[in-house]
């Protein structure tokens, strides 16, 4: 060949060095974010050991503290470890399970929109919810003959099952020799309609008796729960764990087109499958525990978004589940003090203090 | 918002197949909505003939079914043709403009705006306000948190992301107050709860003249804007360049779709799943043009709500069921069918 | 800069030309091309020129893009086969297959959030795997690849707001630090300047002949196509026209029907021929006169 014209490369290389000035609003923006995420980080802590040592019960403090290594009074002792611990743990796991689910299937299929109720895993998590409570009334308890009994601690088992299958029935209906981002979307917005439906039904038609337990786990709710909730959410935590760090380049990757995604190497029928498989997994066994919390998981993610501006990419998970796990316990905390004894269920609170910051940095940054 | 497939009629494959002449299709599911909405009319507490329907339809005078057809059942059935078809216009209008599938019309924060106001004005306010005043609160709640959305997301609605994200957060905003105010208005919330569920129990001329100023513009504007519609969903850039001031018609279309549903909240309360899936159905079932998806959503929701409604108040007679639960069930199975047969 | 290696090249870059390789060619035998069961491309078999410039051209609609994805074992053929190294493309890992083959498609979608310099890692996803960090040889990959566009000033700039033709040298960039031995672009000199088109051909024709690559891509201009070819392949309707060295393309006359145009060859000193189009042999009735004037 020719020798290469070598002033045309130079030319435009030289040319492009000028670099442009970044706009002043821009670093300012960074700034604030950045600003905001240190007082998330900052108050994280805090939150956390406010919730342990605030309550319905009001405790001295050095009562607390005493109970925390197991040294005071009985009564003092069994609020921390049976009531508070437990509920700040759980708590800070479904935080994390909703925000970092939302981040998922937000990134799979590539609508901004996406939440746990898009696969239909709420709204199966609802209806078998629903159908556990019934049958735990009439097969359990109709004129004192039990035919047998369903013990009630199992129903974030059912929740969980149910959000699962919800989810499993979506992708099963969504594969076409792949999975389309559109597909999927239409057909969990679809299935969780008619699951949704057939809740409601139930709950028109024969939730009488159950009304107020089934609504209580509807709104979505910490209240009373313990370490036996630990149990259904601490394998998907584990699990996911494990496989965040693995799904963290094959999502970035699926934010590309399937085409270029799949030319660069990744399997992306197999990779998609996977990262839904652990976000509905997380959606669920959060679902089970504390009910459908609809916030968390939509605008969360967003929330991180905009806080982890100017920092690196690969704070975003963590900025995601911090933000998550603070913002469920926090919320929880308020929920609890704010109509004491009676409890604000966590959904709303976490509504309340997240829209009016998330619509500030909206509003600014868009 | 390159990344969002571009939702245009063709955008499910539907193009390669050839369908039923859309003329015929549309005027073929519009006729199957008027027949059913008419048949309802005979069907309820009260078995009317079809001969007798007739006869008073025709000419009023004071006999019994006279009255249930005039003062119940008829501006029911207009009622309930009359929502369907403005949801499910402003369910694609919004799903065209946010270009996004999840879009509907409780996006904008209309339907948890409506709501609020309706549950705050019953638990503060109880004895000023009667119920014959709830449509006009929930049209003012509805308006206003929409008006807020429309100003959060920018002033020229640049960015369909922003616009949906805004929506999406006065919507949750909303509905934590409304359930903030239920919690604590105590046991005597079943009044509220009733008006919260949606429905058309009850509804008579004087809610369906609350509603037409609304719908009936509403429907009627969506017509002459299908062109700017049609090239806004081929993105921005194609739009602006072929002559579409994107940001006024953005702004427009959103209004429109913001009338449409809130015309219809302040009536029937908030109904789900009509405006989310009804825009998708008639996509897929062969809408080529955005004139005939704009025809053949209209159509299929007047369909969808008014076979709802017949089924809502005869099913479980003399009770009536939830009428949003009833759409999902008859919509639900049909929309998954749809998306099921669909070629990749 | 010029286009000849600079010496920081790392050392994976430079395919020691002394060394055989392993025969690194895409043949299509017969294969029959489509989505849901319309054929797009029908019986056509194609052997891509080992460390070559292969060129694509033909009409809109022809199937190169088609030709091109199969290629990339991203469509399966519904008969015959599409082979590299002895293996059917389809039945690759697709990691393994990404190591040997890189593919970039017609103007992808810009993805949100990303920089030029993110893009470009993304291209390295077939040697790092899941986990691996980013060693030395990845990044001095990204730096050479950005280089080579005239990117380098440009890696924090985000894909978003970056011009057409910055975003497509990002594209080709990330195919580029990919690091592969087979190259096939859809249109890569979409939304660049002439400039810019001639540079990214030079800078192909470079790869193939400094390091044996062999590049498949789909070209619209002729001139461009007729110039750093060394095969040229010419399409209609899905069907094989023509294959082989552009000079002899030339002298068939198939360039003015296939494309319906009417034209000439210049014999440019040190270029070879091109072809002036004149006029297109499709319109029949011009505007009349009295619209424009």
């Amino acid at each position: 060949m020719q020798p290469a014209p070598s002033s045309s490369m130079s030319g435009i290389a030289s040319s492009l060095k000028k670099n442009r000035k970044i706009p002043a609003q821009q670093l300012s923006g960074s700034r604030i974010s950045g600003g905001l995420l240190g007082l998330v980080i900052f108050s994280f802590p805090i939150v956390v050991i406010l919730a342990i040592f605030l309550g319905t019960v009001d405790l001295e403090t050095a009562e607390t503290l005493f109970a925390l290594f197991g040294e005071g009074s009985q009564r003092t002792d069994t609020i921390i470890a049976f009531q508070r611990l437990p509920r700040v743990i759980v708590g800070l796991l479904v935080g994390v399970h909703f925000a970092l689910s939302g981040a998922l299937l937000q990134a799979i299929t590539r609508n901004p929109l996406a939440d746990p109720t898009i696969l239909g895993v709420s709204q199966g998590a609802t209806l078998a919810v629903m159908l556990f409570l019934m049958f735990a009334v009439y097969a359990g308890n109709s004129d004192g003959s039990q035919l047998f009994t369903i013990p009630l601690e199992y129903l974030p088992l059912a929740g969980c099952l149910g959000g699962l299958i919800a989810g499993f029935a979506v992708y099963l209906l969504s594969w076409q020799s792949g999975l389309s981002p559109l597909r999927l979307t239409l057909m969990g917005i679809a299935l969780g309609a008619v699951l949704h439906a057939l809740a409601m039904g139930l709950l028109a038609g024969w939730g009488s008796t159950r009304m107020e337990s089934i609504l209580l786990w509807m709104s979505g709710s910490l209240y009373a729960r313990g370490w036996d909730h630990l149990i259904y959410l601490l394998p998907w935590t584990v699990a996911s764990l494990f496989f965040l760090p693995l799904l963290r380049r094959p999502v970035r990757l699926l934010q590309l087109e399937d085409d270029c995604a799949t030319s660069f190497g990744l399997s992306v029928p197999l990779w998609r499958s996977l990262a839904l498989a652990v976000g509905a997994g997380l959606a669920a066994s959060a679902v089970g525990v504390v009910g459908p919390v609809g916030f968390i998981g939509l605008v969360v993610p967003h929330l991180a978004r905009y806080l982890s501006r100017g920092t690196n990419q690969h704070f975003y998970i963590p900025i995601v589940a911090l933000l998550g796990a603070g913002l469920v316990v926090g919320s929880d905390l308020i929920g609890r003090l704010l109509l004491s004894p009676n409890e604000v269920p966590v959904g709303i609170i976490a509504a309340l203090l997240g829209v009016p910051v998330f619509l500030v940095l909206l509003r600014r940054y868009g | 918002m390159s990344k969002f497939q571009a939702l245009s009629p063709n955008s499910y494959g539907a193009a390669r197949r050839q369908k039923a002449a859309p003329f015929f299709l549309v005027t073929g599911i519009a006729a199957v909505a008027v027949t059913v909405g008419l048949l309802g009319l005979g069907i309820g507490a009260q078995y009317i003939p079809v001969s007798e329907i007739i006869r008073v339809l025709w000419l009023p005078d004071d006999s019994v079914s006279s009255i249930i057809l005039w003062e119940l059942r008829l501006p029911r059935m207009l009622i309930a043709l009359l929502a369907g078809a403005s949801l499910a216009v402003a369910g694609y209008l919004l799903q065209s403009i946010t270009r996004n599938p999840l879009a509907s019309p409780s996006l904008t924060g209309v339907t948890s705006g409506a709501a609020m106001l309706v549950v705050l004005a019953f638990v503060c306010l109880p004895q000023l306000i009667s119920p014959y005043y709830y449509p006009f609160l929930a049209l003012f709640g509805g308006t206003a948190a929409a008006s807020i959305t429309l100003f959060l997301s920018g002033p020229t609605l640049s960015s369909p992301l922003r616009l949906a994200l805004a929506g999406v957060s006065v919507s949750f905003l909303a509905a934590a107050v409304t359930t903030l105010t239920l919690l604590s208005a105590g046991p005597q919330t079943g009044t509220l709860l009733f008006w919260l569920s949606g429905g058309l129990q009850g509804r008579s001329w004087s809610q369906l003249l609350i509603m037409l100023p609304w719908v009936v513009p509403g429907l009627v504007c969506v017509f002459f804007c299908l062109r700017p519609l049609a090239l806004l969903s081929l993105g921005d850039e194609p739009a602006q360049a072929m002559g579409v001031n994107v940001r006024l018609w953005r702004s427009l279309l959103a209004l429109l779709a913001i009338c449409l549903s809130a015309g219809v909240v302040a009536v029937a309360g908030p109904i789900a799943f009509v405006g989310l899936c009804v825009p998708h159905m008639a996509r897929m079932l062969g809408a080529r043009t955005t004139g005939t998806a704009v025809a053949l959503s209209l159509a299929l929701g007047a369909l969808l709500l008014v076979s709802a409604d017949l089924f809502s108040r005869t099913l479980a007679a003399p009770r009536e069921l939830p009428i949003g639960m009833i759409t999902a069930l008859i919509g639900g199975p049909i929309f998954l069918a749809i998306i099921y047969r669909q070629k990749a | 800069m010029t286009l000849s290696m600079p010496s920081s090249l790392p050392e994976a870059t430079v395919f020691s030309s002394s060394s055989p390789r392993e025969i690194s060619s895409i043949s299509l035998d017969n294969v029959t091309l489509g989505y849901s069961r319309q054929p797009v491309v029908e019986g056509l078999s194609l052997n891509l020129q080992q460390g070559k410039v292969n060129i694509l051209i033909g009409p809109n609609g022809c199937g190169k893009s088609t030709l091109l994805r199969a290629m990339a074992g991203l469509l399966k053929p519904t008969q015959g086969s599409a082979v590299l190294q002895g293996k059917e493309l389809h039945k690759w890992p697709r990691r393994t297959l990404a190591r040997a083959l890189s593919f970039l498609p017609q103007a992808p979608e810009v993805p949100e959030n990303m920089t030029i310099g993110q893009l470009v890692e993304q291209g390295r996803f077939a040697h790092r795997g899941l986990i691996r960090a980013l060693t030395a040889e990845d990044r001095e990959a990204v730096s050479w690849a950005l280089e080579q566009t005239g990117l380098l000033d440009y890696r924090e700039r985000s894909m978003r707001t970056v011009s057409g033709g910055e975003r497509q040298r990002a594209w080709i960039a990330t195919a580029l630090a990919q690091q592969a031995s087979i190259l096939l672009l859809d249109e890569p000199t979409t939304y660049l300047d002439l400039g810019h088109q001639l540079e990214v051909l030079e800078l192909l024709q470079e790869l193939s002949t400094t390091q044996g690559l062999t590049i498949a891509l789909s070209l619209h201009e002729i001139n461009h196509a007729l110039m750093f070819a060394d095969s040229l392949t010419l399409l209609a309707n899905g069907k094989l026209l023509y294959s082989g060295p552009p000079q002899e393309l030339v002298t068939t006359g198939l360039i003015e029907s296939t494309f319906a145009i009417r034209g000439q060859y210049l014999n440019i000193p040190g270029h070879g021929p091109l072809h002036i189009a004149t006029s297109s042999q499709r319109r029949k009735n011009p505007l009349p006169l009295a619209r424009t004037a």
